[in-house]
């Protein structure tokens, strides 16, 4: 784990430009992610009660370590840690349903009150439903996986996509909207 | 819908009809229909879904789900929320019994958490709940809901971000400069508690309908990052850059004066409507001056108001005002339309040259250095003097005096209990003391006397007392002493004995008698304590109910009590350490000294019991004195002063619990007490002192679980700390008490070496602990451990054993004849060692 300055350098020079940063931060947030995530999934039976946003919280201050960072830059962070955080989550629900044979269904019916962090097959189907949303429309699937996975609040989403809080709102009423149908079967939609 | 033209159509569509009220929608969604039959089917679908989802993939509030109004957080109803803070949701709360109509906010925490976080977390709130001022938001309370997110309880404020406010009430200049001065005294109260907000900025500053403004989320920052488990040193997590100063751009560590900087942000935008933008290359503060941006905004500011703003929004933090109160002090001046002292700061720091300029040099280095002010009472008193005409004399009366107490006295009092200041307290110092040397060669009138002799004296505490924070400079200390102690005698000759001399001269000697004890000549310190002891105890019989003299006389009794254990009086000691107590007992005022005192005492009374063999008054003693240091500490958290005596108690406690027998407990407290002492020796790595304490901590401990059968540890332990002691010995002055521990401790790793089978290294051990404990002065304290230790060289066999159990028996004797018992810690009373000496003598015949 490098020191904090550098995690910090290395936000500037992204903001700056400098997409070669950009990549590296990846690496390390991808990392340390994966570290804290990992002792929280072992942890937990089903993901049913981890909060993606809990863990991105605590990488965020992990990495800072006792620096504080300025808020754009942390927005950008939490861009990234989004982005990771669903990968690991996702990856990690793949193998656990492959290690359940022949247990696992992959279109489960939808709950009215199911609570949101998902168990692993509907994380699975929210991933790849994701994905086709994103081929359909790229900044909404991008405001749904800040705001699940990342945590944002519209604002802080809007911040980030550097559009309105009206915009990110619409977006993310339609792109939800559209995934809960998407999740009941694919081809639903 | 599988094309990208196809699902921007649909999300248009959907996005209108969202907009429109239900009548308003039937219609458009008729005519989708018509107009977009392909379209049709997929929007049905999506407005079904849209009522369908519910809070599908909706992120709740972090750790347990998102509350509802009419639920309960700790002893809160929640009422509705208010708001997403950037930190976490906050909600309008109130009391759940019906005793209070207690409107509160409750704001919760977004942050990973861990059992010792939760314990930072509750130390810094503890901080801040103290923070009770007018203007600021009171933090009332806090914890964990259930599933262990922390939340906070404070005020509930219902009012506008002061920006808004002003504008909404039209205010003029005046107005709002008033309005911020109310702001400023708020954040100079809590600068004076030591505490930095880290992210002042408009919406944190709400004004009331009735017109007064209220901080909010003072140090929360802190608390975030207690909550989150990391030490809350520095920066905010989550800062509005805005308003952030240049430091805290570049993560640097930050002072109040980043509060100074945000805070001058706020001023400005309120009376120029516009923010300052921080120039991003050196050589310039900022990108436009106030008067610029309140031009830009079609208003005009005053010329002067425009000098105080741009030196608060100086890029170098020591180019700023030295503190709040000097800035508001400007703004006040402005409103008076009195002249502002910053106009002339360019001539000052300028020109060093003539000897008001002493004082430049002080100041600049104690603002540098501290940010917390204190240089600001100097900086003024130097454009005071500057102005006035004043004798020559009079005039470096004064210099002296505010030296004496701004530098000396109050800055030193103020860092005492912030772990991490040694370094910059050894600055002040050296400049203190160059400028009282250059004053000494010529005073001659008693008042000047008596202020030189305080200042070398202050001083000298700094610079070499062995039982506080010491900086290690004991020669040095020695000097000032001395120094100050002819000062008073000239002044009880001069002035025929003024009660301040006495006391003065009494402060000096003891402090000369302190040192001389920390080197070991125990015979003469004891004569000066005792000196001290008898004119403090005049003192205190003079003017009973005064608290100074009674903490001095019970501080006396106490050293004098200390002196006599390390001659072996045990007796005589107890008599000292009783009247010590009783005296700090009986006293009723609110000043932590007499508390501590009492603990301390406590705490030897403890030690006398434990050398007796008298364990339950021991146990009994120091539970008296751990009960004194937490009452203590809860009302000051956080305090390393009692943090370090708490440590202390539990150590002892562990001792004694060990000699009884008691070793899963004597266990527990020992490696408590370890850990405590480590962690103040992390915060300050300078101070020498909590090294020591470390060293001596963990070689108890070793032995604890020697005892307790964790032998494993019980090597590392005693092993690393032997390696500790031999440190400590080469890096600097050598006290009796070290010289001691560290033999203590080298027999106690001889005993475990041995039990490794390795006797050669272990006899190298118990040499040499013998050739520490044995080294005249001789410490009588330790008189039974060097009766262990020789014994051990006995029975380690060779040539020369006989002679060393003899010497051991011979030593145990003396020991038992002052009244010590042998016990587990020590074993081997004269009887044992006699018993083995004839055991040997029979073997060899």
């Amino acid at each position: 784990m490098p020191p904090p300055e550098d995690v910090t350098l290395l936000l500037h020079a992204w903001q700056q430009g400098d997409a070669a940063a950009g990549d590296r931060l990846a690496l390390l947030v991808h990392a340390e992610l994966r570290r804290i995530a990992g002792r929280r999934l072992r942890a937990e039976r089903d993901g049913h009660t981890l909060q993606p946003t809990a863990l991105v919280n605590e990488v965020w201050v992990r990495l800072m370590g006792q620096h504080g960072v300025v808020w754009q830059n942390r927005l950008q962070f939490y861009a990234l840690a989004a982005v990771a955080m669903r990968r690991i989550l996702v990856d990690h629900a793949r193998k656990r349903s492959a290690s359940r044979r022949g247990r696992d269904v992959p279109h489960v019916p939808v709950n009215d009150d199911l609570p949101s962090p998902l168990p692993d097959a509907r994380l699975i189907a929210l991933d790849e439903a994701l994905e086709r949303l994103a081929a359909l429309d790229t900044r909404h699937a991008r405001v749904v996986e800040l705001r699940y996975f990342g945590g944002l609040s519209v604002e802080e989403v809007a911040e980030a996509l550097a559009v309105s809080a009206g915009t990110v709102k619409r977006d993310w009423r339609t792109a939800r909207a559209w995934l809960f149908n998407e999740m009941r079967g694919p081809g639903t939609t | 819908m599988t094309d990208r033209l196809g699902y921007e159509r649909l999300s248009a569509a959907f996005a209108e009809w969202a907009e429109l009220d239900p009548g308003g929608r039937e219609a458009f969604r008729q005519r989708v229909h018509d107009t977009s039959p392909a379209l049709a089917d997929a929007f049905d679908r999506l407005i079904a879904a849209d009522s369908e989802a519910g809070d599908f993939l909706e992120p709740p509030a972090d750790g347990s789900g998102s509350f509802e109004p009419g639920e309960r957080i700790g002893a809160y109803r929640l009422v509705a929320p208010v708001g997403d803070g950037g930190m976490g949701a906050v909600y309008l709360a109130a009391r759940d019994d019906a005793q209070f109509d207690q409107r509160v906010a409750v704001k919760l925490i977004h942050a990973g958490l861990g059992g010792a976080a939760s314990v930072r977390f509750r130390e810094e709130r503890q901080i801040l709940a103290s923070l009770s001022h007018p203007y600021i938001a009171h933090l009332i309370d806090g914890g964990e809901t259930a599933a262990g997110q922390p939340y906070l309880v404070m005020e509930y404020v219902a009012g506008e971000a002061i920006t808004r406010y002003c504008d909404r009430h039209e205010l003029d200049t005046g107005a709002r400069l008033r309005l911020c001065l109310k702001v400023c005294d708020a954040v100079r109260f809590a600068h004076a508690h030591l505490v930095v907000h880290c992210d002042i900025k408009p919406s944190n500053i709400l004004v009331t309908a009735e017109g007064t403004p209220k901080l909010l989320d003072f140090g929360i920052a802190r608390l975030v990052h207690a909550a989150a488990g990391v030490s809350p040193a520095r920066t905010s997590l989550m800062l509005t850059p805005d308003y952030a100063s240049p430091e805290q751009v570049r993560n640097l560590p930050l002072t109040t004066s980043a509060d100074l900087y945000s805070l001058a942000v706020v001023v400005c935008e309120l009376v120029t409507g516009g923010r300052p933008r921080a120039a991003s290359h050196d050589g310039q503060d900022l990108v436009e001056s106030p008067r610029d941006i309140a031009r830009r905004h079609g208003r005009r500011l005053g010329a002067d108001l425009d000098t105080v703003l741009l030196k608060a929004l100086r890029k170098i933090p020591s180019d700023r005002y030295a503190s709040v109160e000097q800035f508001a002090g400007d703004l006040g001046r402005y409103l008076d339309r009195r002249p502002i002292l910053a106009r002339g700061d360019a001539r000052l720091y300028r020109a060093r040259k003539f000897a008001a300029r002493y004082w430049a040099g002080v100041a600049a280095t104690l603002v540098a250095v501290t940010g917390l002010g204190i240089g600001a009472a100097l900086s003024q008193r130097q454009a005071t003097i500057a102005e006035a005409q004043r004798a020559a004399a009079e005039r470096r009366f004064n210099d002296v005096r505010a030296l004496a107490n701004a530098v000396v006295f109050e800055f030193d009092r103020s860092l005492q209990s912030v772990p991490g200041s040694t370094a910059a307290r050894r600055l002040v110092l050296d400049r203190g003391l160059q400028y009282l040397e250059r004053l000494a060669s010529d005073a001659a009138e008693p008042p000047l006397l008596r202020e030189l002799a305080r200042g070398y004296q202050r001083v000298a505490e700094v610079q070499g007392d062995p039982f506080f924070r010491n900086l290690g400079d004991v020669d040095g200390a020695a000097r000032s002493y001395q120094r100050a102690e002819d000062l008073w005698l000239q002044l009880v000759r001069l002035e025929a004995g003024r009660d301040e001399d006495r006391e003065g001269y009494a402060t000096a000697i003891t402090g000369q008698a302190d040192l001389l004890w920390g080197k070991g000549d125990f015979d003469a310190a004891f004569q000066r304590y005792e000196r001290a002891l008898s004119v403090r105890t005049e003192l205190h019989a003079k003017a009973p109910s005064d608290p100074a003299r009674a903490y001095a006389a019970s501080r006396a009794a106490y050293t004098s009590g200390q002196a006599l254990t390390k001659l072996g009086r045990f007796g005589e000691a107890r008599e000292r350490y009783r009247a010590s107590l009783a005296i700090a007992e009986a006293e009723d005022s609110k000043r932590k000294e007499f508390p501590t005192r009492a603990a301390t005492a406590a705490m030897k009374l403890g030690d006398c019991a434990r050398r007796e063999g008298d364990l339950d008054g021991a146990i009994r003693q120091y539970e008296r004195g751990k009960a004194m240091t937490e009452a203590l500490l809860d009302e000051t958290p956080g305090s390393e002063v009692f943090e370090r005596l708490q440590a202390f108690m539990v150590g002892r406690l562990s001792l004694a619990q060990a000699e009884r027998g008691e070793l899963s407990e004597a266990y527990r407290n020992a490696r408590l007490a370890l850990n405590q002492h480590e962690r103040l020796a992390k915060a300050d790595s300078a101070d020498r002192q909590s090294r020591v304490d470390v060293a001596t901590a963990r070689s108890d401990f070793g032995m604890v679980a020697f005892l307790a059968g964790d032998v494993a540890t019980a090597r590392d332990m005693v092993a690393v700390s032997v390696s500790e002691f031999e440190s400590l010995v080469r890096t600097g002055s050598v006290t009796v008490d070290l010289r001691s521990d560290f033999g203590v401790a080298l027999r106690r790793d001889g005993d475990l070496l041995r039990r490794a089978g390795r006797p050669a290294e272990a006899v190298a051990r118990y040499e040499a602990a013998v050739a520490r404990l044995a080294q005249t002065p001789r410490d009588f304290e330790y008189e039974a451990e060097l009766a262990v230790a020789q014994a051990r060289l006995g029975e380690m066999g060779g040539p020369q054993a006989a002679t060393w159990l003899r010497q051991s028996f011979d030593t145990w004797r003396q020991a038992e004849s002052r009244g010590v018992k042998a016990g587990r810690m020590q074993p081997g009373g004269s009887e044992a060692v006699a018993r083995l000496i004839s055991a040997r003598a029979t073997a060899r015949r």
